[in-house]
C-alpha cells in the first residue's frame, strides 16, 4: 500500500504489496431505469393515496361540493362545474402533500444518501409525477359520489364529459406544481402557500374582465349557468379547458424535471415539451375566449322573449303548465301546491292559470356577450325586455329556470310560495307594482283567505311561518311599509324569494295572524263560511274585521311602536320602508 | 450496447492527489491512497478530512483536485458515476430518516434507489439485511419509535442493501452499545463477496479488532498507512507507566488501577515500559502532527 | 498538542473521601426570570423571521395583484379581499411556533414555552403592520366620493386576531403530537379548516359573521374565540410534568455532613 502526503509518511515494515495484475472485471451496465421508476412512482403513489392531508382534502371536497350542490336546482350544465369546485379542495390538499414528499430528501437530511444511490434526482422527480396517480382514486371517488347524488335528486340534461374529465386534471395539475415547487423549496410553508395561490385564483374570478380570465374563463358566467334554460352548445368550452389544464400539468412537471434532470439531451427534451405545453394552453386559452356564436345567442334570446316556441306546455286539473324542455320532471311537484290549494277554493276565476317557467340573464355580462358588437347587445337586450316574467299578470305565474329546488325544507319554502301565489290569483289579489313598490292588500280579507289556502296545501312549519313577523309578535323587532300616510306592519315569511317570481303583493301581518286564526278554527267551519258569499270575501272592500265577524273569532290587531307613531324618530335597528316618502309608498292592491 | 465490460487496474479504489478547499479550510491536501478488498480503517480526530474523503469515495461531493478511480471507473463521467453507485453501500455521519416510514417501507425505498426492481428479491434484500442487523421483529416499526442505536443499525442495513462491492461506512458503530459493536465486527467480517470497505471511527478498539488496514488521516493529510500492529509499533518503547505523573510525557492519564500511563519521546529513566496499542500509535502521530 | 486527561481530584494524589454527598443551595422556583433578558437575543435569532415574511409578503402581493385586477375590471374589493390577502400569514404563523431542540429544551431550568411564546411576541408586531399595510392597500381602492360610510374595521381586526389565535393554538397543539416533525405543513391546514368551519358552520356563522351579527357582537364573538384559543396556547405549552404535584416529588433533605 502506498501512502504520500505533505507530512511525515510513515511506512509499515510489513506493509502489503498490492495484489498484481488486472484481476477482478467490472461490468458497466445501463439497468433498466424505467422499472426502476415505475417501482419508485409505486411506493410514491401508496404513500400519497394513505396521507393524512389527501384524506382531508377528500372530506373537504366533499363537503364543499355538497354545499354547492345542495341549495340549486340540479341543472347538469351547472352542477359539474359545481363538482369542479368541490374538487379544487381535493387538489389544493394534493400540492401540499405533493410538495412534503418532493421536499423529503432535504426536509430529513439524506439528501447526500440519496446522492450516493444510482436513481438520480431526475428518475426521482418522474417517479414523484408518475405517483401523482395516487391522488386519481380520491378524485374519481370525489366526481362519482358527487355524480351519483346529482343525478339522484333528478337533474336535467347529462354530465359534461370534458368537465369531469377537467375536474380530475385539476387534481393532478395541482400535484405537479406541487411537486414543482417542492424541488426548489424544500419548507413546507411553500406548499401551503401554492395552495392558497391556487385557492386564490379561482375565489377571485369575478375581478377579473375578458382578456384578465383566460385561466378560468367562464369563472363569471358560472353565476349565470343555472338560469340557462338548457346548455349552450360548446359553451363553457369544457374541451378547451381540460386543454388548458393539461397543459399546465405538463408545464409544471417541466419546471419539476428541470431542476433535477441533467445532460444536454435530456435538457432539450424538456425545453421541447415546454414549448409544446405552452403553445396547447395558451391556444386553449385563447380558444375559451372566443365570442359565443351569434346564432346561439339568438336561440337563447328566442327562448327567453318566446318561451311559447319551445316549451311544453301540460294541462291538469285546467291549469296549464309550460316547462322548458328536460324539465318535465318538475311538472309533479309543481301540480302539488296547486292542486292543494284548488282543492279548497269554491269557485275559480275566469281566467285560468298558467305556470310558466321564464328565464331571466343579464345580457350586460361580459363573459355572455363579449367579442359581439353593442348593437346587436343592445338589440338583444329589447327582445329580452318584454319577455314574460318581466311584466307580470293576473292569470300566469312564472317560475325562474333554476330557482325550484329538488329537496328539503328550500322545496317546502317553494312549495308554500307556489301555493300562496295560486292562491293570490284564485282570490284575485292582482300583481300591481306601482313605482317599483308591490302593492298590499291593506285591510282587505281575501288576503287573509289567501294565507290559510297555501297553509292548507302545504302545511308549513308554524314557527317559520311566525319567523316572517320579524320580532312583531315578542316586541324585539318591527318591519312595515306605508300604505296611504299609514304604517303597516308587513309579514315577510321565509322562504319568499324561494319559487316563483317575487312580483306578488307585499302581505301584512295583520293578514298573516287573522289566517293563523282560521288556522285554528275546523276548516268545514271556515269553507262554510267563504263558500256562502265567496264573491263579497273576493271584494277589495271587504275587511279583516267582517271576515273575523263572520267566522266568530277576535280581529288580530298589531299596535304600533310608540316611537313609529306619526311624528316620531325610529329607533336604529328597526326596519322600515319608505318612511315618510309619500312618492315612494305602496299602494293598495286594487282588482 | 447495454453492456460494456471493463479491466480494472491493480487497486479496487485509487485516489491521486486529491485536494478539497471549504473556503480557507483544507479539507484534505494532496491525498493519495489505494485500497484493496477487505477492511480499512480511516483514524484521525475531528476536522481531519475523514467525512470528506468518504464523501468524495462515495461520489457525493467531488474533489477541487485529482483523481478518483473506483474499480477502474472515473466518477467524473456521469455513465460510470452512476455505474459506481450500483456496487456502493454508503452510511453517511449525519444521516436522517423519514421518521413516518417503517423500517421495512425504508428499507424497501432505499432497495429501489438501488435499483432493485425484482419485487421478490427487494424483500429478499431486506430480509436479508435485517437479518444481518437483529432488526428483524422490527420490520413494522416506525423509525420515529426507533432508538437512536437501533436507527444506527437501520443505516448500517440501508449501506449492506445489493451486497455492495465498495462499503463507505463514516462512524458506523456511533450510538451502539459493546454488544452490538461486536457483533457489527462480525457482520463486517462474515460479509460475503470481500468487498472493499472503508470505515472511519473514533474508536480505535474498533481498528485493532477488524480491520488488516489501517490509514491515519490528520489535517487533511495522510500520516500513516499499514497495519494495525505497525501502528502500534510506531509507538513502541515510548509508553510507560508510573505511579505518578510525569512532566516529560506528552500525554497523561491515570487508569483504572490507580496508575498513570504516558505517551512521549523519552521515558524517565527506569520507567516501566508496556506494550503499545494501536490507540497509543495514533495519539503519539497526532501529537506529532500537532507539534509542527 | 498536550491534551491531559481532566483531574477531578480537589487535590493532588490525595483520595476523595468515599459516601460525601454535596449540598446544593435550593433556588427559589422562578429564578429563571432572572436570565430572561439574556434570552432575548437567542429568541430573536432562533425566530424563523423569513418564513414569517415571507407569508405577510406573499399575502400583500397577492392583494397588489388583486387591486390591480380591480381596477382594470372596474370591480369592487372589500374586507373579504383583506381576508383573502391576510391567508398566507396566517399560514406562517403555524411554521413560527415550534419549539426548537425540544429534547434539551425540556430539561432545561428555562421552561420550554419560554421561547414560542417570546417567538409569538415578536410576531405579533409584524402580523399587525401587514393587516395595517393591507386595510391601507384597500382603503385607496375606494374611490374618494363614493356615497356613504365604508363598514368599520374593528370586527375585521378582531377577525383576524382570531384567525391567529386559533392558528397559535393548533400549532401548539400539534408541537405535542405526532406530526411535530410535519409542524406548520398540518397545523396551516388545521387552522384554516378550523376557521372555515366556524365561518360557515350556521351555528357559530350566526355570532362570526355580520349580517346577521352586528358589528359589535362580531368583535366581541372573535375576540372571545381569540381568548380561548390562546388559553389552548398555553395549555398546550405546558411542561409534560404538570401532571405530578410538586409536593408529590419533593426531594428528601440532604444529609448533613458529618465533619
Amino acid at each position: 500500500m502506498t501512502a504520500t502526503g505533505g507530512g511525515p509518511a510513515l511506512r509499515g515494515t510489513g506493509a502489503a504489496t498490492p495484489a498484481g495484475g488486472g484481476g477482478s472485471g467490472v461490468s458497466v451496465r445501463r439497468a433498466p431505469r424505467l422499472r426502476t421508476v415505475l417501482a419508485l412512482a409505486r411506493v410514491e403513489a401508496s404513500l400519497l393515496v394513505r396521507s393524512v392531508l389527501v384524506l382531508a382534502g377528500l372530506l373537504a371536497g366533499a363537503l364543499v361540493t355538497w354545499l354547492l350542490v345542495r341549495p340549486t336546482e340540479p341543472l347538469w350544465w351547472r352542477a359539474d362545474l359545481e363538482i369542479g369546485g368541490g374538487q379544487l379542495l381535493l387538489g389544493m390538499a394534493v400540492l401540499v402533500a405533493a410538495q412534503l414528499a418532493a421536499g423529503r430528501p432535504r426536509r430529513d437530511a439524506v439528501a447526500d444518501l440519496y446522492a450516493s444511490f444510482p436513481a438520480t434526482a431526475g428518475t426521482r422527480t418522474l417517479a414523484h409525477l408518475i405517483g401523482l396517480a395516487g391522488a386519481v382514486p380520491a378524485s374519481l371517488l370525489l366526481l362519482g359520489a358527487a355524480v351519483v347524488v346529482v343525478q339522484e335528486r333528478g337533474a336535467v340534461g347529462a354530465p359534461s364529459i370534458p368537465v369531469l374529465a377537467g375536474c380530475l386534471l385539476l387534481v393532478i395539475a395541482a400535484g405537479a406544481a406541487g411537486i414543482a415547487i417542492g424541488t426548489r423549496f424544500a419548507h413546507p410553508l411553500a406548499g401551503v402557500l401554492g395552495a392558497l395561490v391556487l385557492f386564490t385564483t379561482s375565489a377571485t374570478t369575478h375581478l377579473a374582465s375578458g382578456g384578465g380570465i383566460w385561466l378560468l374563463p367562464w369563472g363569471i358566467l358560472q353565476g349565470q349557468l343555472g338560469s340557462l334554460p338548457g346548455p349552450l352548445a360548446g359553451y363553457p368550452p369544457a374541451g378547451a379547458h381540460t386543454a388548458e389544464l393539461a397543459g399546465l400539468a405538463v408545464l409544471a412537471g417541466i419546471a419539476a424535471l428541470a431542476v433535477t434532470v441533467s445532460g444536454a439531451r435530456a435538457r432539450g427534451g424538456l425545453a421541447a415539451a415546454g414549448i409544446l405545453a405552452v403553445a396547447v394552453t395558451c391556444f386553449a386559452g385563447a380558444v375559451q375566449l372566443r365570442p359565443i356564436p351569434t346564432a346561439e345567442l339568438n336561440h337563447l334570446v328566442t327562448e327567453i322573449a318566446d318561451p311559447a316556441s319551445v316549451q311544453h306546455c301540460t294541462t291538469a286539473n285546467h291549469v296549464r303548465y309550460c316547462l322548458y324542455p328536460g324539465f318535465g320532471r318538475d311538472l309533479s311537484s309543481l301540480e302539488a301546491p296547486v292542486n292543494g290549494v284548488l282543492a279548497y277554493l269554491p269557485a275559480r276565476p275566469g281566467q285560468p292559470l298558467t305556470v310558466r317557467q321564464v328565464v331571466s340573464l343579464d345580457f350586460t355580462d361580459p363573459s355572455l356577450t363579449h367579442g359581439h358588437p353593442e348593437r346587436q347587445i343592445s338589440r338583444w337586450n329589447a327582445q329580452t325586455q318584454n319577455a314574460p316574467g318581466s311584466a307580470p299578470t293576473a292569470s300566469a305565474i312564472y317560475l325562474p329556470v333554476g330557482s325550484w329546488p329538488a329537496a328539503g325544507g328550500q322545496l317546502a319554502d317553494a312549495h308554500f310560495d307556489l301555493a300562496l301565489a295560486t292562491a293570490e290569483w284564485a282570490v284575485r289579489i292582482p300583481p300591481l307594482i306601482v313605482n317599483g313598490q308591490p302593492c298590499v292588500p291593506f285591510d282587505q280579507a281575501r288576503e287573509a283567505i289567501a294565507i290559510w289556502l297555501a297553509i292548507l296545501a302545504t302545511h308549513p312549519p308554524a314557527g317559520e311561518l311566525t319567523d316572517g313577523l320579524g320580532g312583531l309578535e315578542t316586541g324585539r323587532g318591527f318591519q312595515g311599509v306605508e300604505v296611504r300616510n299609514t304604517m303597516v306592519p308587513t309579514w315577510n315569511y321565509p322562504g319568499a324569494a324561494a319559487g316563483p317570481t317575487p312580483s306578488g303583493p307585499q302581505l301584512t301581518a295583520v293578514g298573516y295572524l287573522l289566517a293563523k286564526a282560521m288556522t285554528g278554527l275546523p276548516e268545514r267551519k271556515v269553507s262554510q263560511v267563504l263558500t256562502s258569499a265567496w264573491a263579497t270575501w273576493l271584494n277589495e272592500r271587504t275587511t279583516d274585521a267582517q271576515l273575523a265577524a263572520a267566522l266568530g273569532i277576535r280581529m288580530p290587531s298589531v299596535p304600533l311602536p310608540p316611537s313609529l307613531r306619526p311624528g316620531s324618530t325610529p329607533p336604529p335597528g328597526m326596519t322600515i320602508v319608505n318612511a315618510n316618502q309619500p312618492a315612494l309608498q305602496n299602494p293598495v292592491c286594487a282588482t | 450496447m447495454d453492456q460494456m465490460t471493463l479491466n480494472v487496474r491493480t487497486a479496487a479504489v485509487r485516489v491521486d492527489r486529491v485536494s478539497r478547499r471549504y473556503g480557507a479550510t483544507r479539507a484534505l491536501d494532496e491525498v493519495d491512497l489505494t485500497l484493496e478488498r477487505g477492511i480499512t480503517g480511516l483514524l484521525g480526530p475531528n476536522g481531519a478530512g475523514k467525512t470528506t474523503l468518504l464523501s468524495i469515495l462515495a461520489t457525493v461531493g467531488e474533489p477541487d483536485a485529482g483523481r478518483v478511480s473506483v474499480f477502474g471507473l472515473d466518477p467524473r463521467d456521469a455513465a460510470q458515476r452512476v455505474e459506481i453507485r450500483r456496487r456502493l453501500g454508503y452510511l453517511p455521519q449525519e444521516l436522517g430518516y423519514h421518521r413516518h416510514f417503517t423500517v421495512a417501507g425504508f428499507l424497501d425505498y432505499v432497495a429501489i434507489l438501488k435499483e432493485i426492481t425484482d419485487r421478490r428479491r427487494r424483500a429478499e434484500e431486506v430480509a436479508r439485511v435485517l437479518a444481518a442487523i437483529g432488526l428483524e421483529r422490527r420490520a413494522r416499526t416506525r423509525i420515529r419509535a426507533l432508538s437512536g442505536g437501533m436507527r444506527q443499525r437501520l443505516g448500517i442495513a440501508q449501506a449492506l442493501l445489493g451486497q455492495p462491492e465498495l462499503l463507505i461506512l463514516d462512524e458506523p458503530t456511533a450510538g451502539l452499545d459493546p454488544e452490538q459493536r461486536l457483533r457489527f465486527r462480525e457482520l463486517l467480517s462474515d460479509l460475503p463477496g470481500d468487498p472493499v470497505i472503508v470505515l472511519s471511527t473514533h474508536q480505535a478498539d474498533d481498528i485493532a479488532a477488524i480491520c488488516p488496514q489501517v490509514i491515519v488521516l490528520l489535517r487533511g493529510q495522510v500520516h500513516f498507512t499499514g497495519t494495525p500492529a505497525e501502528l502500534a509499533a510506531t509507538a513502541a518503547g515510548r509508553v510507560w507507566a508510573a505511579g505518578e505523573r510525569d512532566d516529560r510525557a506528552h500525554l497523561s492519564w491515570r487508569g483504572g488501577d490507580n496508575r498513570w500511563r504516558h505517551i512521549g519521546d523519552h521515558p524517565s529513566a527506569g520507567a516501566e515500559l508496556v506494550t503499545p496499542t494501536v490507540e497509543d500509535g495514533y495519539l503519539l502521530l497526532s501529537h506529532a502532527a500537532g507539534a509542527r | 498538542m498536550t491534551p491531559r486527561s481532566p483531574d477531578l481530584s480537589p487535590a493532588e494524589g490525595a483520595p476523595r473521601a468515599p459516601g460525601r454527598l454535596i449540598r446544593r443551595t435550593r433556588r427559589p422556583r422562578l429564578s429563571w426570570l432572572r436570565a430572561l433578558h439574556l434570552l432575548a437575543r437567542p429568541i430573536s435569532r432562533t425566530m424563523p423571521w423569513f418564513t414569517l415574511i415571507t407569508g405577510c409578503l406573499a399575502g400583500t402581493v397577492i392583494l397588489a395583484v388583486l387591486v390591480h385586477v380591480a381596477q382594470t375590471s372596474r370591480g369592487p374589493l372589500d374586507q373579504g379581499t383583506v381576508r383573502l390577502a391576510f391567508l398566507p400569514a396566517v399560514v406562517a404563523l403555524a411554521f413560527v411556533l415550534r419549539t426548537p431542540f425540544r429534547p434539551l429544551t425540556q430539561a432545561t431550568p428555562i421552561p420550554a414555552w419560554v421561547t414560542p411564546a417570546g417567538h409569538i411576541l415578536l410576531a405579533a408586531p409584524v402580523l399587525a403592520v401587514t393587516c395595517w399595510a393591507q386595510l391601507r392597500i384597500v382603503a385607496h381602492t375606494i374611490p374618494p366620493h363614493t356615497p356613504g360610510h365604508p363598514p368599520a374595521v374593528y370586527p375585521l381586526i378582531a377577525e383576524l386576531a382570531g384567525w391567529c389565535a386559533v392558528t397559535a393554538a393548533a400549532a401548539a397543539c400539534l408541537d405535542r403530537s405526532r406530526y411535530a416533525d410535519l409542524g406548520g405543513a398540518i397545523a396551516a391546514p388545521v387552522s384554516l379548516a378550523t376557521i372555515a368551519l366556524a365561518w360557515y358552520a350556521p351555528i357559530s356563522n350566526r355570532f362570526l359573521a355580520e349580517p346577521p351579527a352586528t358589528a359589535h357582537g362580531v368583535t366581541i364573538a372573535w375576540y372571545a374565540v381569540a381568548s380561548a384559543a390562546s388559553a389552548l396556547t398555553c395549555v398546550a405549552m405546558r411542561d409534560q410534568w404538570h401532571r405530578y404535584s410538586r409536593n408529590r416529588h419533593r426531594p428528601s433533605s440532604p444529609e448533613r455532613n458529618p465533619s
